[in-house]
């Protein structure tokens, strides 16, 4: 889409002279088993992420610009001493400061109680295979041409319609270098990038305020199109310059994928996290082979996806990453797991260990993907005689997370109308639980798209209580 | 930390050759420790060190900002290089703009610290929360708990081209818990959390094992509750809930960057009727030890005491030096940022609704059927069309003026416009909050408040 700039180069200089990332961690290592660590392990990440934002306000004039660049790095010891864990973390990647965070760690795990489920750190196994995690092109995006494309998607979207008072169109590009590397013989490093943009329209037309925002993100810096986006936020915002009525009660309810991922991040993927789930604080405890969801449905999720935003050779503990069944056909099959999880329950570990360096391991979803009836987007709206598109959720972090209970605010929404979107709804709600949603699933879209962990389309549920 | 103080004051200077109109580094170094222990085992004890710089150049009225967690001249001056170069490109069409004029301040604030959180060990921290963990737990046996400390040490220098100069200490603690209730195959979940400015000697003010203990027991409650009704009802909130209110309702679309972009359905209102005469909000960035206290912003402007609204008319923005200069504002020290990571963006601090003269009593005795609703679990604002929702930990209906059946699993919602003139009666009580605020990408520590309130009108998400 754009031509590589040369000159940007320059923007590359973090790398210069720093302390390479796979020496860092072996350093980290040697040292913590120096001090005592009966098992160690390290693990590091560079970033550098580079993102423009542009706005234009018609009613006042006001033009925000804000172009930035940024390089963050850090480092983070998971020290073991017989059953007792500690981690430390540091931004300062010299030897004298991982010397230091690795001696923080070696005396902490020294001094905490043992934990008798942990068994032990992952052992080596081969990484997997993954294609398409690291565009290079990511890493030196044509800044000025970029800044001249969001000035001219602006310009363009305030051509289409007069009622349009504010428009913003924003890029990112990031580019993330990972180590990890164990006392056991775990070793490996990977380099991975994500290029996004986003466009939003905020409108006024006879005193009714609509927006419109759609944004994208792929591995691929030439497959993000900020053109695609501007077109369907303008579909979106104009389709709320109508207010639309619809009487409350159970209705057909279609979520796009935005939509969706809000909602199931707190109300589906915890109560599928391992750790949950042994605790008693998951809807889902003790479910496995019993059926928790409509037979049409099936969720899987997988760190292998090519292309995937969360795809990777290995999972943040350095166990490779695989495709896990969660619900098949309706009947629940597994659930997300990281080594110390597994080694609890004396399986293998799902390669769903997540961390960032400066917080100790979590379990997250790889790509999540939602499979089951599908059909094309505008089939799947114009079979419902009355229901509600939802494109935007507010609340979804209100969710009980143990019940899977949720009471949100459907904004943006939309009222379908015998097959027809004919308006924004105003003040529309949803309440139920996830397990019910889980059962009104009734088939999907074909407007695939990832978003955060899930990747789905749009999806329909029969028979949900709204609230207007 | 004057050899720091020097590197963050060349790289300005250079900035300033480089042409940039106004020049900012801000270096931040800050020591944590993170504690989580899960129904009695420590899962995890973390302590860290960070440190960087974030560099913000404007040019010509558009910014460019990067940020560096090495701290040499090589490093900063690639930053530097960086921000500038972004903010010349970024400023083909743009404007030039005025800031809105600040004092020069050269200054060191160090705030009240009697126990030093880096001189206390990580094993009285762990047995401080520990203390709490176990006092939920032992409500019941049916109770199972997550509970979080957190704690920091922070050192910030910021320095501008205008000449401000100034070296910032900052300590804080904070504890959070998460009780869950199991019986009989219902599981329910409540959560508390409390947080001050200052050293570990302010964890004897947090009450944290009293607070468990009565998470644990409304969890309990929760069991017995029913789902609550959906439509439109008179509600009767707590401080928790109104001070979620005072935050997402109006606190955001209050902050004058969404103002000046145009995405802020308050543009436009200064002096106008928002609110009954029952409303008055405030943010206050000055109250000591209060989680959303600062002496200066992260632009160096001397933080304040505003009134946002007044008895229901709109009064003030929260302002940045740039939306106030655009908009001829007075400037009202609310840039903050996150950490080193992140440029300053106008953020509330400690955001609450003043208490009135009524009684509980009075604020129910007229309900004739009506939802009491306490404790807050989140919320969220659409600053631009100017809804928002807030959700809800425990409830009861009212009916004939009395409290009645227990409820759960709802959340409330409504537009800015409306909600605020539906406010129909303001008790004499107050109750204030901490929370991690997020606003574009960035997490930022804050309060709210407010005592018991009447709302006609609201719309109730049940699913009953």
């Amino acid at each position: 889409m754009w031509r590589t700039a040369h000159e940007n180069r320059k923007y590359d200089g973090w790398r210069e002279g720093v302390m390479e990332l796979i020496e860092a961690v072996k350093l980290a290592v040697e040292k913590a088993l120096k001090y005592g660590a009966s098992q160690a392990e390290a693990y590091t990440t560079r970033s550098s992420r580079m993102s423009i934002m542009v706005s234009n306000d018609k009613v006042s004039g006001v033009k925000t610009r804000v172009g930035s660049g940024e390089g963050v790095e850090g480092i983070s010891v998971r020290a073991v001493f017989g059953k007792s864990i500690a981690y430390s973390h540091t931004t300062i990647l010299d030897e004298a400061n991982i010397e230091e965070a690795v001696k923080t760690a070696v005396k902490l795990a020294k001094i905490k109680e043992p934990d008798p489920d942990f068994k032990t750190l992952p052992q080596p196994r081969k990484p997997s295979t993954v294609e398409g995690i690291y565009d290079p092109t990511v890493e030196n995006p044509p800044i000025d041409d970029i800044f001249d494309e969001a000035r001219r998607i602006i310009g363009e979207g305030f051509e289409k319609d007069p009622n349009f008072n504010t428009i913003s169109a924003n890029f990112n590009f990031t580019v993330m270098e990972k180590a990890i590397f164990n006392s056991l013989g775990v070793e490996v490093n990977w380099k991975e990038s994500i290029a996004s943009t986003g466009v939003s329209i905020l409108g006024e037309k006879n005193g009714i305020r609509s927006v419109g925002w759609e944004g994208e993100a792929y591995r691929q810096l030439n497959k993000i199109d900020a053109k695609r986006c501007l077109d369907k936020a303008i579909e979106k915002a104009k389709l709320g310059f109508k207010v639309a009525k619809i009487e409350p009660g159970e209705k057909t309810v279609i979520f796009d994928p935005d939509a969706l991922e809000s909602l199931m991040e707190y109300a589906f993927i915890r109560a599928i996290n391992a750790y949950n789930v042994q605790e008693g604080k998951s809807y889902l405890t003790g479910k496995i082979g019993e059926k928790v969801a409509s037979e049409k449905l099936t969720i899987i999720d997988d760190g292998t996806t090519p292309n995937g935003l969360r795809t990777a050779p290995t999972d943040a503990e350095g166990v490779p990453s695989q495709r896990n069944l969660i619900i098949e056909n309706g009947i629940l099959r597994g659930y997300i797991y990281d080594s110390y999880t597994a080694h609890r329950e004396g399986r293998e570990s799902t390669g769903n260990a997540f961390r960032q360096f400066r917080t100790p391991i979590s379990i997250a979803p790889r790509n999540m993907i939602i499979t089951g009836e599908e059909m094309k987007l505008e089939e799947l709206i114009s079979e419902i005689k009355e229901g509600v598109l939802i494109i935007g959720v507010m609340g979804a972090h209100s969710t009980n997370i143990a019940t899977g209970a949720f009471s949100i605010t459907a904004n943006p929404s939309y009222a379908i109308i015998r097959g027809e979107l004919t308006g924004q709804l105003r003040g529309c709600m949803v309440a139920g639980t996830f397990k019910e949603i889980l059962e009104k699933y009734a088939a999907q879209g074909d407007d695939v798209k990832q978003r955060g962990a899930l990747i789905a389309p749009s999806v329909k549920f029969e028979g949900i209580r709204i609230t207007i | 930390m004057t050899q720091i103080t020097d590197l963050i004051l060349w790289i300005v200077n250079k900035g300033s050759e480089l042409g940039g109109d106004y020049v900012e580094a801000r270096y931040q170094k800050f020591h944590s420790t993170s504690i989580e222990i899960r129904d009695g085992k420590v899962v995890s004890a973390t302590p860290g060190i960070e440190q960087g710089v974030a560099i913000r150049v404007l040019f010509n009225g558009a910014w460019g900002f990067s940020t560096t967690n090495n701290i040499d001249k090589r490093s900063l001056e690639n930053a530097l290089n960086i921000a500038t170069k972004m903010a010349k490109q970024a400023s083909k069409d743009s404007e030039k703009t005025t800031l809105a004029p600040s004092n020069v301040v050269i200054d060191e604030v160090k705030i009240p610290v009697k126990e030093p959180l880096e001189e206390v060990s990580i094993e009285e921290k762990i047995k401080f929360l520990s203390k709490a963990d176990e006092a939920a737990r032992k409500v019941s046996p049916n109770i199972k708990t997550t509970s979080n400390y957190d704690d920091r040490t922070e050192i910030k220098i910021i320095c501008t081209s205008d000449g401000t100069q100034m070296e910032l200490r900052n300590s804080w603690v904070y504890w959070g818990m998460w009780a869950y209730a199991r019986e009989a195959g219902l599981i329910q979940s409540y959560r508390d959390r409390y947080a001050m400015l200052g050293g570990f000697e302010v964890t004897e003010k947090m009450n944290v094992e009293e607070r468990s203990m009565e998470a644990a027991k409304k969890a309990m409650e929760l069991l017995k509750a029913k789902p609550a009704p959906g439509g439109k009802f008179t509600v009767v909130i707590d401080g928790a809930l109104s001070g979620l209110m005072a935050h997402e309702a109006i606190g955001h679309a209050s902050e004058a960057d969404g103002v000046l972009r145009g995405t802020s359905i308050l543009r436009g209102k200064l002096g106008e009727r928002i609110g009954s005469e029952h409303v008055t909000l405030i943010d206050d960035a000055t109250i000591p030890e209060r989680f959303g206290t600062d002496v200066y912003d992260d632009e160096g402007i001397k933080t304040q005491r505003k009134v946002i609204i007044q008895k229901g008319v709109l009064k003030g923005y929260l302002t940045n030096r740039e939306a106030a200069g655009k908009m001829n504002l007075p400037v009202t020290g609310n840039a903050r940022a996150q950490d080193y990571r992140f440029p300053p963006i106008v953020r509330m601090t400690n955001t609450f609704f003043q208490p009135g003269d009524m009684s509980f009593e009075e604020l129910i005795e007229e309900i004739n059927y009506g939802i009491y609703a306490k404790g807050g679990r989140g919320g969220q604002v659409s600053p631009a069309e100017g809804i928002f929702q807030f959700g809800a930990q425990e409830a009861y209906l009212i009916v004939k003026g009395e409290v009645g059946e227990r409820l759960r699993d709802f959340s409330m919602s409504g537009f800015i416009l409306e909600t605020l003139k539906n406010v129909t009666g303001v008790a004499k009580d107050f109750d204030i909050y901490p929370s991690f605020c997020g606003k574009m990408g960035q997490s930022m520590r804050t309060t709210c408040g407010g005592p018991h309130m009447r709302i006609e009108n609201m719309m109730v998400g049940g699913r009953a």
